[in-house]
C-alpha cells in the first residue's frame, strides 16, 4: 500500500463522518433525562449527591477552571471586548440580517412584532454560532434582546430568581458579569453595563438588557414570550 | 433543587448531539438514545468526581462510550452474537456537491465503507470512529474510549492498514478518490 492509499482511506472515513455531522439527538432527551433524575430522586433510599448545590457549584467551578485554561490557549481574552451596548463582544462576533442570523442560530427565535425591525442584529461563536443578539430602540430607550440555544449561557447558580409573566427569570441587577459556554466546550465571560433578565422559554434562552429596573424589564420580557 | 437540574439541564442541552453521535458511531444503534440517556444520569451522579484541569466534553463522551460498550456487552450475553448498526446509516446528506449522479455513487460507497467498519473488531472499529468520523485529535480519542495516547497512535495506525486491506479491491479501482 502507499501513502496515497492511506490519504484516500482517510479521506473515505471523513467523508462518511460528514453523513452523521447533522445527526441530531431525538426531540425530548433533555426532558426525557430529567424525568429520570427527578424519579431517582424520589426513590426512597436513593440519593443523587450532585443534586446538592454545593457539589454542583463545585463542578460548575470545576468546569470554568478548564474553560478559563482553554479560552487562554485559543488566544481568547477571559472578557471580550465592548460590543457598544453596554456589554462586552461576543467571540468572533460579526453583523448580519435578521434572516441570516435566524439560519445560523438552530434555534426558532421570535421578537415582538410591535418592537419593528432591530437597529442592528449580531452572532458570535464563529461558524457555529449558539447566541443572536438583537438591539432595539424601544420608547427612545436601547434595548437589546439576546436569544442563544439551552445551555449557551450559563445563568444557573447566581442571580435573583423572579417570576415574569408565566416563567421563572434571574435578575441581574447593575454592572455584572455572566459566563458562556460555546459550541466547542470552551467557556467566555462577557460584561455588561446595566441590568439583564434571562430566562427560558420554548428551548430558547432570553436575555432582555436594557438600563431600566426591573418592572420596566419584566414589562418587555413579557412582550417577547409572555 | 429545580435551579440546579435546569443548570444541568443546560449542559443536556449543549452536549446532547454530540452525546448522540458518539453512541450512535460507536455502535449503539437503535439503543443510541437509552445509551445518551443512561450516559447523562450517570454523568450527574458523577460530577463530584469530575476533576478541575478536566475538560467536560470528553469526560462525557468517555461515560457515552462505555455506556455504548456496555450495551454490546450485555447484547453478546444475551443473544451471543453482536448487532451491528447499518440501519443507522443517514440517507439525507448529499455528498456529490450538487451532481445527483455523483451523489449516489458516493453514498453507496460510503454505505459500503460503514459495513466494512462495522465489521472490524471492536477497536479497531472505535479509534477510526473516534478519530475520523467523530474528528477527534489523538488526545481526544485517549480520553474518550480510556486508552493510553500511544495505544491511539498505533492502533489508529494497525487499524488503517486492516481497512486498506479489506478495502483494497475498491481501492485500486478508485471507488474512494
Amino acid at each position: 500500500m502507499t501513502r496515497r492509499d492511506d490519504h484516500v482511506v482517510e479521506e473515505a472515513l471523513r467523508a462518511l463522518g460528514r453523513r452523521f455531522a447533522e445527526l441530531d439527538a431525538p426531540p425530548g432527551l433533555a426532558a426525557a433525562v430529567r424525568r429520570r433524575v427527578e424519579a431517582e430522586q424520589v426513590r426512597p433510599g436513593r440519593r443523587l449527591r450532585v443534586t446538592r448545590p454545593v457539589a454542583l457549584i463545585a463542578a460548575a467551578a470545576a468546569i470554568m477552571v478548564v474553560a478559563l485554561g482553554g479560552v487562554l490557549v485559543l488566544g481568547r481574552s477571559v472578557l471580550q471586548p465592548d460590543a457598544g451596548y453596554g456589554a462586552s463582544a461576543l467571540p468572533q462576533q460579526r453583523a448580519v440580517t435578521l434572516e441570516q442570523a435566524r439560519a445560523m442560530v438552530p434555534i426558532a427565535s421570535r421578537v415582538p412584532p410591535e418592537w419593528g425591525p432591530p437597529d442592528r442584529v449580531v452572532v458570535g461563536d464563529g461558524d457555529r454560532p449558539g447566541v443572536m443578539v438583537l438591539s432595539y430602540t424601544v420608547g427612545g430607550r436601547q434595548v437589546v434582546l439576546e436569544e442563544s440555544v439551552p445551555g449557551a449561557l450559563q445563568i444557573g447558580l447566581h442571580g435573583e430568581t423572579r417570576v415574569v409573566g408565566n416563567h421563572l427569570a434571574t435578575w441581574l441587577p447593575g454592572v455584572h458579569e455572566e459566563r458562556y459556554l460555546d459550541a466547542t466546550g470552551a467557556f467566555y465571560t462577557r460584561k455588561f453595563q446595566a441590568s439583564r433578565l434571562v430566562w427560558i422559554a420554548d428551548g430558547i434562552t432570553f436575555a432582555l438588557q436594557a438600563d431600566v429596573g426591573f418592572d420596566e424589564l419584566a414589562a418587555l420580557a413579557r412582550q417577547v414570550s409572555g | 433543587m429545580a435551579g440546579d437540574l435546569d443548570a444541568f439541564g443546560m449542559l443536556v442541552g449543549r452536549y446532547q448531539a454530540a452525546a448522540y453521535r458518539v453512541a450512535v458511531l460507536l455502535g449503539a444503534g437503535g439503543d443510541a438514545e437509552d445509551v445518551v440517556q443512561d450516559a447523562f444520569v450517570k454523568a450527574l451522579r458523577g460530577l463530584r468526581g469530575f476533576r478541575a484541569g478536566q475538560p467536560f466534553r470528553p469526560w462525557l463522551l468517555r461515560i457515552v462510550a462505555n455506556e455504548t460498550r456496555n450495551l454490546h456487552r450485555s447484547r453478546r450475553r444475551r443473544q451471543g452474537l453482536e448487532q451491528r448498526v447499518v440501519a443507522m446509516f443517514p440517507e439525507g446528506v448529499d455528498a456529490g456537491a450538487g451532481d445527483p449522479h455523483l451523489a449516489v455513487v458516493r453514498k453507496e460507497l460510503d454505505r459500503r465503507l460503514w459495513a466494512v467498519l462495522q465489521g472490524l473488531p471492536d477497536k479497531d472499529r472505535l479509534v477510526l470512529s473516534c478519530r475520523y468520523l467523530l474528528d477527534l485529535s489523538e488526545g481526544e480519542t485517549a480520553r474518550v474510549l480510556g486508552w493510553a495516547r500511544g495505544s491511539v497512535k498505533s492502533r489508529t495506525s494497525r487499524a488503517l492498514a486492516r481497512l486498506r486491506a479489506v478495502l483494497g479491491p475498491d481501492l485500486e479501482e478508485g471507488g474512494w478518490q
